[in-house]
């Protein structure tokens, strides 16, 4: 509810040059804090919406994403494999390198990385080597499996979750790793939801 | 004289964040791409199901990811209820039982029935975790992943 602007007595006329110094004041009073009520149904359209505004903490109805519209998750291009959070990785290794990932715990148990009731986790990475001569390259993740209690992962298989190669190899070579989590409040942890990973001479798809 | 505001008296950007209390957006379809920023995040809040064990036919599952916390049993899934175009299921069983999804499953209304796409039941001997999106060409459920 709107503080009614006490700038005018009962009964006083306002003059030309009060009304104008007053106008700003009077305008917020009568179009200033318009509640929701006061909006016609499915009055918000596109353009009403500053870009990022939407930040309710849930959406309590079903929602339905048009088929014609897509939905992104945008990334994060860092170059630096060994960091956590956020949902991109890709590095490129020159020749003449033993290059080896071994990433125990991708969420830690620090508190690294603080899980949301029901939030969304998806890493994939992406490398090219060009190994000059036959070079060790490799690259290789392992999800540790824990029993919840902070930001660790269920692997689902009760056991750690390893996957990667390491070869010896010539020529641009590519790697590509994905998996898949979900944040149980519950559990306390990220339940893994599935991986996969590749590795060849052909650039992926 | 301030009722009944419609969009054309509003300014662009008008509505800013705190203008939207929470829990207050129920726009059935959002008619534009959706891109989330790097530095956010999607949850899809965990839900729990009361199904204990054995069949579970047109399973009723709320919202998006459901956590079978009382399943005490083998558990096949023939079903879920509630399909719409697109909707999206995770599923996450904590306990070490079998959980089967089952493949175009008789026990459940036809819209319901899941497909595999092995054309086989797809079992789990762990504790396991599930996703499927229901394909409204098809009628049918998809099964996305059955890790575990």
């Amino acid at each position: 509810m709107v503080t009614k602007p006490n700038i005018f007595t009962d009964g006083q006329l306002p003059s030309g040059p009060q009304w104008d110094a007053n106008f700003s004041t009077l305008y917020d009073y009568l179009n200033g804090n318009i509640e929701a009520s006061s909006i016609v149904s499915a009055s918000g359209t596109t353009s009403k919406f500053n870009d990022g505004t939407i930040t309710a903490g849930k959406i309590a109805t079903d929602v339905d994403f048009s088929n014609t519209q897509e939905f992104c998750f945008q990334i994060d291009a860092a170059n630096d494999p060994t960091s956590v959070n956020n949902f991109r990785r890709r590095k490129e290794i020159g020749y003449d390198n033993y290059f080896l990932i071994d990433y125990d715990n991708v969420v830690s148990a620090t508190g690294e990385y603080n899980g949301r009731n029901g939030e969304l986790l998806f890493f994939p990475w992406f490398i090219r080597t060009d190994a000059f001569e036959t070079d060790i390259v490799g690259f290789t993740q392992t999800i540790s499996n824990a029993a919840g209690g902070g930001n660790q992962f269920l692997t689902m298989t009760g056991s750690n979750y390893s996957q990667g190669a390491l070869i010896g190899a010539t020529g641009t070579r590519y790697f590509t790793m994905k998996m898949f989590g979900i944040y149980s409040l519950t559990d306390s942890s990220w339940i893994f939801l599935g991986a996969g990973h590749y590795n060849s001479t052909t650039a992926p798809l | 004289m301030n009722g009944n505001i419609d969009a054309t008296n509003l300014k662009d950007g008008a509505i800013s964040t705190v203008k939207i209390a929470d829990a207050n957006i129920t726009g059935a379809k959002f008619g534009t791409q959706i891109d989330w920023a790097n530095t956010q995040s999607v949850a899809f809040q965990e839900a729990s199901s009361s199904i204990t064990g054995a069949n579970c036919n047109d399973c009723a599952f709320t919202g998006v990811f459901t956590r079978l916390g009382n399943i005490a049993a083998a558990t096949v899934i023939t079903g879920i209820a509630n399909p719409r175009n697109g909707r999206f299921v995770i599923l996450y069983n904590p306990n070490a039982f079998n959980l089967t999804i089952a493949n175009q499953h008789a026990s459940s209304v036809a819209a319901n029935r899941i497909i595999t796409c092995t054309g086989a039941d797809a079992t789990s001997t762990l504790a396991c975790s599930a996703m499927l999106v229901y394909s409204n060409t098809d009628s049918r459920w998809i099964l996305l992943n059955l890790w575990g």
